[in-house]
């Protein structure tokens, strides 16, 4: 007997008619979705200092868009984003920003993302769609809590006086009450910054409750999530059964409402302490015995941590977060396999370029509807959020179509890609045979970072975090396995290597806990949680600087 | 829910299905409605037309030209070639029951059109007819036999 019954239903239809099938209809004609948005999002902002100096008022079709505005980056784009932030109105939107988004991304400064009403709202529907769908795939979803991570929409404070931060924490401070009960997590912990309260406060709350729904956009974190499941198990029993949570995690100063939800629930601390007793550990499956999706990135870099996903979660299927970032939503996944989503036709308007063009002057900019199956293209974002062909610096592969509408996974950062010798090789390069390494002879690697290595010859440094099987035996079986697998992903490796242009790769151990506590520095800088990406490709040469290594493995002697 | 623009192909595609094996048993009215939800797509030979462990949203069937399916070794090795498809042929079907990754890369021949039937779409007509999740059945259990045969020839091989 399901609890709110006419809330779940009201919830869907809302959820249906309010985005779902909008986008479903969309599907069959992007093309002509596409050229509806772009020019609805054009006209609305002809006023703007942005839509004068770009003559908005004389753009009717998609190439006249194309001939009055030049590509854009964040930095071509800052005069504007700078005044905006100081406060001044119709810059790039005619709509006032509520916030700004930062974006971390993986290296550099943050940037401001403005987040306007119409911005939000082409944000949300690609999420109302990712929910409806997944709300119809498990229809008792709802029956149970949703636990979705997100980090803080106050970082600071803009010089015009709007808040900075995240713009998951901003949706979750937004939700009506009547939604919020869905979830297990109160906004409040988006504001957590200290790494070890969060996790323990994210399971104070979630170890009481029926979970059926886990998102967060790192798989490490659910990997993570787990580990600290069992670690702090008597401590999570202990507070469930008194209420409340252990002081030593809830940071000074904190709102009453971060606790306020921590209920004594002594039927539930029986409940674990007998699986506790029985399993001898408290595991996901066991705590959460109708959990039945988990949702994350699964593109890029993160197939490291997927693989140990069934390990620990066992057959929960994992669904895509979708391709997304601050500056927008790029694609909805509709099932589970893989790691592509729909391309968002109702959400932005995008462009596309083939990425062998990327630095070709008469490169192509195509309409979705001319992207082929399996081709890479660098992806340009047109939003609400005033990014006008705005390059994102992702490259994404088309896997599929739904109807007419291209399926896009996301591939790598533009950036993530280093020449030490003209070798060109790329991060997903990288991920490609760090997982066949690691497949080859069931090496235990938790985290890990390749970066250049300047010296006669040069080489690649690897920096990762291993398990106690790992000897150094095992250590140079791995290395000599990412090395020969790296070769067949890159030719030009490959012939680097054989000429000896390259030498041979250093595999750097390093102490347990590095990756964390450079999660935990990166957020200490500003960074959202829920967006710390540690590279496994840094083209940082400062990288692994900070790191405590234990051991240097190489293949020479 | 807007109803699907109508291909030009729609007769060509309706009668392609009926040459599909998992589609066999349909009726032509049933063919028919499935038909008018598909797209179409052309493929220039040598593109690859789905990749194996991609995510897989629909079903393809060769309208034109022939495709190559090939199969990554479990144990490594390289891609195997395990079919080519030509007109009629289908690649993709268990993709509209189960939510699995592609099997299999499929890769164009020769220039090849393909029509494509998105899973939704398929799972949506099964709701409205349920006769045709009935039509399905023999196909679906004449596998298992294929499938079970197989197997006690490998186990009877060892």
């Amino acid at each position: 007997m399901s609890r709110t019954p006419a809330v779940q239903r009201l919830l869907r239809t809302w959820l249906k008619f309010s985005a779902a099938s909008h986008f479903d209809d969309a599907t069959w004609t992007p093309r002509e979705a596409q050229e509806k948005k772009l020019l609805d999002l054009v006209a609305r902002n002809k006023d703007t200092a942005f839509g004068r100096d770009h003559d908005f008022g004389s753009i009717r079709s998609i190439e006249d868009y194309r001939r009055a505005v030049p590509m854009n980056t964040y930095e071509t784009l800052t005069p504007y984003i700078d005044r905006v932030f100081a406060g001044e109105q119709k810059v790039l939107t005619a709509d006032a920003p509520l916030m700004f988004a930062t974006t971390s991304g993986t290296t550099g400064r943050a940037k401001f993302i403005p987040v306007t009403p119409s911005y939000l709202s082409e944000y949300s529907h690609g999420v109302h769609v990712h929910t409806y769908r997944m709300f119809a795939d498990f229809s008792d979803m709802l029956e149970g809590k949703i636990l979705v991570s997100s980090s803080s929409d106050e970082e600071g404070i803009s010089d015009g006086g709007l808040p900075f931060g995240a713009i998951s924490g901003y949706l979750a401070r937004k939700q009506p009450g009547a939604i919020k009960r869905f979830y297990a997590l109160p906004y409040e912990l988006s504001k957590v910054k200290q790494v070890e309260s969060k996790y323990y406060l994210t399971l104070r709350y979630g170890a009481a409750a029926d979970v059926r729904l886990l998102v967060t956009p790192n798989p490490s974190s659910m990997l993570l999530l787990a580990d600290k499941l069992n670690v702090w198990a008597e401590e999570l029993i202990h507070d469930i059964r008194r209420g409340g949570a252990n002081a030593a995690y809830v940071p000074e100063g904190s709102p009453k409402a971060l606790t306020a939800g921590l209920r004594a629930d002594p039927a539930r601390a029986d409940e674990l302490q007998a699986i506790l007793k029985r399993d001898g550990a408290l595991t996901p499956t066991a705590v959460w015995p109708n959990l039945r999706l988990l949702s994350c990135w699964k593109g890029g870099t993160m197939p490291l941590y997927l693989r140990k996903l069934p390990g620990v979660y066992g057959d929960v299927p994992v669904r895509d977060l979708g391709y997304m970032a601050s500056e927008g939503r790029g694609a909805t996944p509709l099932v589970n396999s893989g790691a592509a989503g729909v391309l968002n036709v109702t959400s932005h308007f995008f462009e596309f370029v083939p990425e062998e063009e990327r630095d070709d002057p008469n490169q192509r900019f195509l309409t979705c509807d001319e992207l082929e199956s399996n081709r890479e293209y660098y992806i340009y974002f047109t939003t609400s959020a005033g990014l006008y062909r705005y390059d994102i610096n992702d490259v994404v592969r088309v896997v599929d179509f739904y109807r007419n509408t291209p399926v896009i996974q996301f591939v790598r950062k533009g950036q993530g890609m280093t020449s030490i010798t003209g070798e060109k090789l790329t991060e997903s390069q990288v991920t490609g045979a760090l997982l066949a390494a690691v497949e080859s002879g069931g090496y235990d690697v938790q985290h890990f970072t390749a970066k250049v290595q300047w010296g006669e010859p040069p080489r690649y440094a690897l920096y990762a975090e291993l398990g106690d099987s790992m000897t150094t035996e095992r250590c140079r079986e791995f290395l000599l396995a990412f090395d020969r697998s790296l070769c067949e992903q890159n030719i030009e490796y490959e012939a680097k290597r054989e000429s000896t242009r390259l030498g041979a790769p250093v595999l750097r151990r390093v102490a347990a806990g590095s990756y964390q506590a450079l999660r935990q520095k990166r957020v200490a800088e500003g960074a959202p949680e829920s967006q710390v990406k540690i590279p496994q490709l840094s083209t940082d040469m400062e990288f692994g600087a900070a790191l405590d290594v234990l051991e240097e493995v190489s293949l020479d002697g | 829910m807007a109803e699907p623009p109508i291909s030009k192909d729609v007769a060509e595609i309706e009668q392609t299905l009926g040459r599909v094996m998992l589609f066999a048993h349909l009726t032509p009215r049933q063919r028919a409605r499935l038909a008018r939800f598909a797209t179409t797509r052309d493929y220039k030979e040598g593109s690859t037309i789905v990749r194996q462990g991609d995510t897989s949203m629909s079903l393809y069937v060769v309208l034109s030209g022939s495709v190559r399916v090939n199969r990554e070794s479990e144990g490594g090795g390289g891609a195997v070639e395990v079919e080519q498809l030509a007109r009629g042929g289908a690649f993709g079907e268990m993709g509209l029951i189960e939510d699995l990754p592609r099997a299999a890369t499929v890769v164009a021949v020769e220039p090849t059109t393909c029509a494509l039937l998105a899973k939704w779409d398929f799972q949506n007509e099964l709701r409205d007819d349920p006769e045709i999740a009935l039509s399905l059945l023999p196909v679906l259990t004449g596998r298992i036999r294929e499938l079970d045969s197989l197997l006690a020839q490998a186990q009877g091989e060892r």
